[in-house]
């Protein structure tokens, strides 16, 4: 399972700075990132080539930090494509959390990152949907 | 994992069995006897010699006739700065301590030999009562000096027999040092510093009950029931409550025992009232007001029904421990930390108490006090405790909404909660900062 790191960070100015500061001093890569805000605080997402290696670091930097399964899912890079795949979960009834995505750009294709409260269910319902799930190997090797 | 052997030494344990179990009668009459040379003796200081002119102390037929003695306050023993209310030529005088009072002059009490040696033993009674005895490895992680609570501690633990390491405040990298290498026991600290100490061992990577850790004196900070809790399961050790404060001598005026249902407050040292702060008039067991004490058995500054400013009330029951001596609660707070907000009284013990409930709220907070616009802006920032966070921002803000609820469930203004990371709060080496109140500056 794709694991993404979630810190809990307060609004302040500079915190973002310091915060991907520590990734660069670890040396971790990212993939992709999104920050899900509420006045004082908030939770910064970040999807990266190593996250056990992201993780600790955060821990160590002695930041309030978890690691979450999610779910990253391929779809081509058109029109409306999301919306396709997206009316897939809404006929089923899944409940999306929050939800980001990027471009791979050698491949033509976008990846689509979810956050679901069961993440290993909605990925059997889309890969019998024909949908391809991007596991942990793909991702971090891009 | 090692088992740890709390239960086996907390069988019945006095320092002092006849003077801590004495019938009441003689033990209120002992008070009266020392009552009466107490007051004789302070006719020696500046202060009290033109105060006791009316008084009459051979006449006094029982403890209550101390209500006809005016009461000493803070503001007293400050205008009387700096020999006013010694009774002993100076020589005598072996020790000089002084209150961590921050505003306006520093309140200074004198000890002679007699002093500090009935102290020390007041202190050895409330460590043996817990169940801490010769043998056990004691760090004192308070702060020594002027402070009482480092020295006081420090001889009581030394009288006791305990192997006493005097870290002091601070360094906390190497106070876990000495724990592990040392297998420190027993320690003494403030609230908020046992808490720091527990999540730096878990930031090297220590599990805190992996210490040998089995007895834990807090003090110096009201605190409450919750936090107690929060610290005793974070070290599986056995946690108990002490109370004191500089003009008193400091620590071991009262203590816990093993019971952990009031701290018993030593009377044959200490007369103890309980008044209502506003009308002075005495109050009843059961009834919280400000606790009024006297010293009975200090030579070189004794003090008479000093206003302690500090609130509780007396527990009335037989203790199943045995000691006569009576009980009192928990310090609510003290008269001067009670915030007033939005019309409403709210003291910081109570919201304390809510925010040391949720598992998710790490051990440091501050209540802050703003003015917006016509009402009062009424915030409770908390830090979070780092192992119980999932990255679910909806839980959190969820989480804020049940904390408030719960507050203005208790003291009916509804806060704002804030949460912060870790570490953001000031870490205090002395008394936290528990409240900040902008209201005057905007």
């Amino acid at each position: 399972m794709v694991k993404q790191i979630n810190v809990f960070s307060e609004n302040k100015p500079g915190k973002l700075e310091k915060v991907t500061k520590i990734l660069a001093d670890a040396c971790v890569n990212l993939r992709a990132m999104k920050i899900s805000s509420s006045d004082a605080y908030g939770v910064i997402k970040f999807l990266v080539d190593d996250p056990e290696k992201g993780f600790d670091a955060f821990k160590k930097a002695g930041m309030t930090v978890s690691l979450k399964d999610i779910l990253v899912v391929e779809v081509s890079d058109r029109p409306g494509a999301l919306n396709q795949m997206l009316s897939l979960l809404a006929k089923n009834a899944v409940n999306i959390e929050d939800c980001y995505g990027f471009v791979i750009e050698d491949e033509k294709k976008a990846a689509i990152v979810l956050e679901l409260d069961d993440p290993v269910g909605v990925g059997k319902l889309l890969e019998k949907n024909k949908y391809t799930i991007i596991g942990s190997s793909r991702l971090y090797d891009l | 994992m090692p088992f740890k052997s709390h239960f086996l030494f907390l069988s019945m344990a006095f320092w002092d069995r006849k003077i801590e179990t004495l019938p009441r009668k003689e033990l209120e009459e002992l008070q009266l006897k020392r009552l009466r040379d107490t007051v004789s003796r302070c006719r020696r200081s500046i202060f009290y010699k033109n105060r006791l002119t009316d008084i009459e102390e051979t006449g006094f037929t029982k403890v209550e006739d101390i209500e006809a003695i005016p009461f000493t306050t803070k503001n007293d023993l400050r205008t009387n700065y700096d020999y006013g209310l010694v009774c002993v030529p100076r020589e005598d005088i072996i020790r000089l301590h002084a209150s961590s009072g921050t505003t306006g002059k520093a309140t200074v009490i004198f000890h002679s030999r007699h002093d500090i040696d009935a102290w020390t033993d007041l202190l050895a009674r409330c460590i043996a009562m817990t169940g801490a005895r010769k043998g056990d490895v004691f760090q004192n992680m308070i702060s020594y000096g002027l402070f009482t609570g480092g020295l006081g501690f420090h001889y009581g633990a030394e009288r006791v027999g305990m192997m006493v390491i005097p870290s002091g405040i601070g360094n906390t990298k190497r106070q876990i040092q000495l724990m592990k290498d040392f297998h420190t026991s027993v320690f003494h600290a403030t609230p908020s510093y046992a808490l720091h100490v527990s999540e730096e061992m878990v930031m090297e990577g220590f599990d805190p009950k992996e210490f040998d850790l089995r007895i834990g004196f807090v003090g110096a900070e009201p605190h409450s029931e919750q936090t107690r809790k929060k610290i005793e399961n974070i070290y599986d050790m056995n946690v108990f409550n002490s109370y004191g404060m500089s003009e008193l001598n400091g620590p071991g005026v009262a203590f816990e025992c093993e019971e952990k249902n009031g701290m018993h407050f030593w009377e044959d040292n200490y007369i103890l009232e309980v008044i209502n702060p506003k009308t002075c008039e005495r109050l009843g067991p059961g009834e919280e007001g400000e606790l009024v004490v006297t010293t009975i058995n200090r030579q070189a500054m004794p003090i008479l029904r000093y206003r302690t400013g500090d609130l509780a009330k007396i527990i009335d029951d037989k203790c199943p421990c045995g000691r006569t001596h009576v009980k009192i609660s928990r310090i609510k707070g003290r008269c001067d930390d009670m915030m007033i907000v939005r019309g409403v009284n709210v003291y910081p013990s109570q919201i304390e108490d809510i925010l040391m409930a949720f598992p998710e709220v790490a051990t440091n907070y501050q209540i802050h006090l703003e003015r917006d616009g016509a009402l009062d802006a009424f915030i409770v920032k908390a830090e979070l405790y780092p192992k119980m966070f999932d990255g679910d921002l909806n839980k959190l803000k969820k989480l804020e909404g049940e904390i408030a609820k719960a507050i203005a469930d208790e003291v009916v203004v509804r806060p704002k909660i804030q949460f912060l990371e870790p570490g953001t709060l000031p870490r205090t080496e002395g008394k936290a900062i528990r409240v900040v109140d902008k209201r005057g500056e905007m």
